[in-house]
């Protein structure tokens, strides 16, 4: 049980910061990598959302920027860092994994883990241990009783 | 009609005042008919709350542009049906409108616990005024919709019309849903701290509550769907949830909610977990009004927000003081956390439920962290980030998933206890199932981890509930000798929030299907002129024509465009861009989507290229977004039979009473 | 027009509300009696209800499949040791109140002699017909039983002589 409480969370973590983007599929007509940019940068009109979802005039702007600056050869991250450049941390759609924004990554897993411990503390605290191994509990209970409660429960029909 | 309506208003405060005050005296005295009096002025009070809503109404429906409200959000030109909305659309009308809601369930509590639950009520009724007066105070003192238009102003006579945005059917629905879900928590809240304080964790608060928590959750996941279903139809992204921090605001309660849900069969079984669902009710209903707050203050950008005012302060601090009292209430009554009853086994479903708890409120936290994250960051940092939908999507998927395997394990383990040997047994079908559907989707060319790990999961549950299901009909057709149907019904009738939770499941998996299929999106934006053609995924779009119609408040540009595959024709797809003359010509886009049963065929226009006579165009084939309606019913249908009374309910409660 | 009649309705519709708040006030002081008792019986038949349904679940369970034979006998057990210790409970209530503890089912809620069958009041010490005493209470335990039992639901020794 420990085992796995400690073992989600970290397994959380790797999906977190390596897991793959739903975003970043295959499109007709554009570069994964293109794609996957569109979904890493903020529309800058009004930052209501990545450039990929927006439709204003800014949003194109940036797409045919992003296919300009690919084709010239420009990596991802010189991308990025070229956006930030001008725009401040603002226009990136996630903030980057490092410095104070490492929390943004690492509370989830943490409360998961958190969790994963109290729970299994809690458990532990709540089972009656050895409650499977233990004989059938026998007549706690009259006969009589019995009776009555199989009784009440057929005429209540339950 | 004004003036009655902004004096029942002031009327209503009065009686919510009076209320509370016979209320307290109640408590000294233990006369009763202190107790009468109060019950009788919440209700006076929410009936006040319901003439002055209907007066608003009126007001909007007659266009009385002598109220700034009426003028800021209703024009002549304004459809009547979308006049009727301007009631949620500002401020001022929205919180009237969630005080008329509150005001419903207060009647409806009262009423139908006049005789009922009397040692909890007392306690019920202040709750429910307390949150009634802050809501009435700063209603009335800050953002009363019956606020004359200022003398000398700069009147436009038409009205300035409804946002566009907001000029669609599901609008008409998607706000009352939400807000029937928000304030409705408020009951089983009520409830809650009334058997907290006055020590009654028992069963009954349990069955009082048990629909009162029901319908509010449904609402919400109503109003929550609808939304969805509105960004998709309206905004003309091709999406329907954006992590949008508004719609964070709402998802949270829910997450609560359901994990509250959950836990709370624990406590009808064994009598465990007492206080625990009490502080899973308590932040449900905090999350709703911090969520209220989020919306109201302007603190996160949104595009739901309203826009920002003073009303901020009050909302956190009414939000802190919940919580203290919340804290403080849980904290005096921690030696009802000691529960003689005990769980038996890991493997029982009881601790499957535990899990699932856990599991929700991480979700949950999570959430609300990549919510906050931005001002947090901000006040530490100093510099403005944004945590976006692809936060989420990283953080919530892997978490989906693992609820999605919950949902598939938790029917197979027992109450109480499932030998391990059962266990291997009832597992191995679904499991099996699960790799040859995993090996299916390798063997389709699927090479992406979580759509195929959600084929193997789905397959897993739906494979699970099916064999749950089959072998409870074959039980009851062994020992009683009934047809496959009349077992079948009998069967979900002993136990309807067992079947009814197995339906919602289904529905939540035929939304995960939904969202798997969101990875396999194909988009494309063009520039098309007449007679030219583009090809999408299997399909051929023709421009047929463009052309402009005008309608009573706004002025449309229309594209044809005629859709055929394998040279069948498909249909004809009419998208507009909309120009509202009664809102300064602002543009809006109106989608036009076709629905195939497995895909739904989504374009956008942008507008005509003047010189070229090239019409901008957006087309996109979204794979199975139908599926996340459907699951929605399902979800509907699952929830109706859980709430709905049993024969053998209905029989106990006669006998009982 | 309206600038008379809005006053004139609100007027109205003031008084309305204020008398059918203030009418429980008309009545002499009201003090509630006996919410306790009727609300823990209440909470003890709706547990009691809740187990009866349980021990149909795990027999349905069973039925299915879904656990096996050595589970479901454990789980009925605890679950009918949990239903005796409730209607104990109802029993401990009941005699503190008047009422009769399983009140739900007919055929057991009228006192009858153990020795001879006759119908006795509800307060009977005594049967009216042979004498023998009627038992309301373990004379090992002093734990409540009913008139029939033949042992003791707390303790388990036999009531008959």
């Amino acid at each position: 049980m420990i085992r796995t409480a400690i073992a989600l969370p970290l397994l959380l973590f790797t999906c977190i910061l390596w897991g793959q983007d739903s975003t970043a599929a295959s499109q007709s007509g554009k570069g994964a990598l293109q794609r996957a940019l569109e979904y890493e940068i903020m529309a800058p009109c009004c930052y209501g959302g990545p450039v990929g979802d927006h439709d204003s005039d800014a949003a194109k702007q940036v797409k045919v920027q992003i296919a300009r600056l690919l084709a010239e050869g420009k990596t991802k991250e010189e991308i990025l860092d070229m956006y930030v450049a001008i725009y401040g941390e603002q226009i990136l759609a996630r903030p980057r994994a490092q410095g104070f924004n490492l929390l943004a990554y690492i509370m989830p897993p943490l409360i998961l883990l958190i969790g994963g411990l109290l729970f299994v503390y809690f458990l532990n605290r709540i089972r009656t241990p050895a409650a499977d191994t233990a004989p059938v509990k026998q007549k706690a209970y009259s006969d009589e009783l019995f009776n009555k409660i199989e009784k009440e429960m057929q005429e209540l029909n339950i | 009609m004004a003036l009655l309506g902004s004096t029942s208003l002031q009327l209503a405060l009065a009686f919510c005042g009076l209320t509370l005050f016979l209320n307290l005296a109640y408590f000294f005295n233990r006369d009763l008919r202190f107790f009468l009096g109060a019950q009788r002025g919440l209700m006076a009070s929410a009936a006040l709350i319901l003439v002055s809503t209907l007066a608003l109404l009126h007001q909007l429906m007659v266009s009385n542009f002598d109220l700034e409200y009426v003028v800021r959000y209703s024009s002549t030109a304004t459809p009547t049906m979308y006049k009727f909305a301007g009631l949620w659309a500002g401020m001022e009308g929205s919180l009237l409108f969630w005080l008329a809601i509150l005001g419903v369930y207060a009647l409806l509590v009262s009423y139908l616990n006049r005789t009922r639950n009397r040692p909890l009520m007392p306690v019920v009724n202040l709750v429910m005024g307390i949150v009634m007066l802050f809501f009435l105070v700063v209603t009335i003192l800050f953002e009363n919709p019956f606020t004359p238009l200022p003398q000398g102003a700069m009147v436009k006579t038409s009205g300035m019309g409804l946002n566009p945005l907001l000029q669609h059917p599901v609008m008409l629905i998607h706000p009352p849903m939400l807000y029937l879900g928000y304030v409705g928590f408020v009951v089983p809240f009520a409830f809650a701290v009334a058997a907290l304080v006055t020590r009654r964790l028992d069963a009954t608060w349990i069955r009082s509550t048990r629909r009162w928590t029901l319908i509010p959750w449904l609402f919400l996941a109503v109003g929550i769907i609808l939304g969805g279903r509105w960004a998709y139809v309206e905004l003309g992204w091709g999406g329907y949830w954006a992590w949008d921090p508004v719609e964070n605001a709402s998802f949270l309660p829910w997450l609560t909610g359901t994990a509250y849900l959950h836990s709370v069969i624990i406590q009808e079984k064994k009598n465990m977990l007492r206080l625990w669902n009490v502080i899973l009710i308590m932040a449900t209903f905090t999350l709703t009004i911090f969520g209220t707050y989020l919306t109201r203050s302007g603190i996160l950008s949104s595009v739901h927000a309203f826009a920002g005012t003073e009303l901020g302060a009050w909302f956190f601090g009414f939000v802190i003081i919940i919580i203290a009292s919340c804290v403080t209430l849980v904290l005096l009554r921690k030696d009802e956390l000691v529960s003689k009853n005990r769980l038996e086994s890991f493997t029982s479903r009881e601790s499957g439920f535990l899990f699932n708890n856990m599991i929700f409120l991480a979700l949950a936290l999570a959430v609300l962290w990549g919510t906050m994250f931005p001002i947090l960051s901000e006040a530490v940092r100093g510099t403005k980030i944004t945590v976006g939908s692809p936060y989420f999507d990283r953080i919530t998927t892997p978490i989906g998933m693992l609820l999605l395997l919950l949902i598939g394990v938790g029917p197979l383990l027992a109450w109480r206890r499932t030998s391990i040997g059962t266990m291997r047994r009832n597992f191995t079908l679904p499991a099996v199932v699960a790799i040859i559907a995993l090996a299916v989707g390798m063997l389709a060319g699927i090479r992406r981890v979580y759509p195929l790990l959600s084929m193997g999961l789905i397959a897993f549950v739906l494979v699970g509930i099916a064999v749950e299901v089959v072998r409870g009909v074959q039980a009851r057709r062994r020992s009683g000798g009934e047809s496959v149907l009349v077992a079948l019904r009998n069967m979900v009738d002993k136990n309807r929030s067992r079947y009814g939770g197995y339906t919602v499941h289904l529905g939540i998996l035929f939304m995960f299907v939904g969202f798997a299929g969101k990875a396999f999106t194909v988009e494309q934006d063009m520039t098309l002129k007449p007679g030219e053609s583009a090809y999408l995924k299997g399909y051929i779009f023709t421009l047929d024509r463009h052309y402009q119609v005008e309608r009573s408040n706004h002025v449309a540009l229309v594209a044809d465009i005629s859709v055929s595959r394998h040279d069948k024709p498909v249909t004809v797809l009419k998208p507009e861009k909309r120009a509202y003359t009664d809102q300064n010509d602002q543009p809006n886009s109106e989608v036009a989507i076709y629905s195939r049963p497995l895909e739904d065929l989504y374009a956008v226009v942008g507008g005509v290229n003047a010189e070229s006579n090239g019409v901008v165009l957006k087309i996109m084939v979204n794979p199975l977004v139908q599926m996340v309606w459907l699951g929605g019913i399902i979800l509907v249908l699952g929830t109706l039979v859980a709430i709905w009374p049993s024969r053998t309910d209905r029989r106990l409660k006669e006998k009982l009473q | 027009m309206d600038t008379v009649l809005t006053p004139i309705l609100l007027f109205l519709i003031f008084i309305g509300t204020a008398y059918y708040v203030l009418v429980p006030f008309l009545s002499g002081k009201v003090v509630a009696v006996g919410e306790d008792t009727t609300a823990r019986t209440t909470a003890l038949e709706l547990r009691k209800v809740s187990l009866y349904k349980q021990i149909r679940e795990a027999e349905f369970e069973r039925e299915m499949g879904l656990i096996n034979e050595e589970d479901f006998q454990r789980t009925r057990a605890d679950l009918l040791t949990e239903v005796a210790e409730v209607v104990r409970a109802l029993e401990t209530t009941a005699s503190d109140s008047g009422t009769e503890a399983i009140s739900t089912s007919a055929g057991d809620d009228k006192l009858v002699c153990s020795n001879c069958q006759t119908s006795l009041i509800p307060d009977a010490r005594f049967c009216t017909q042979c004498g023998t005493e009627v038992r309301k209470t373990c004379p090992h335990c002093a734990a409540a039983v009913s008139p029939g039992d033949r042992f003791c639901v707390s303790c388990g020794r036999g009531l008959l002589n």
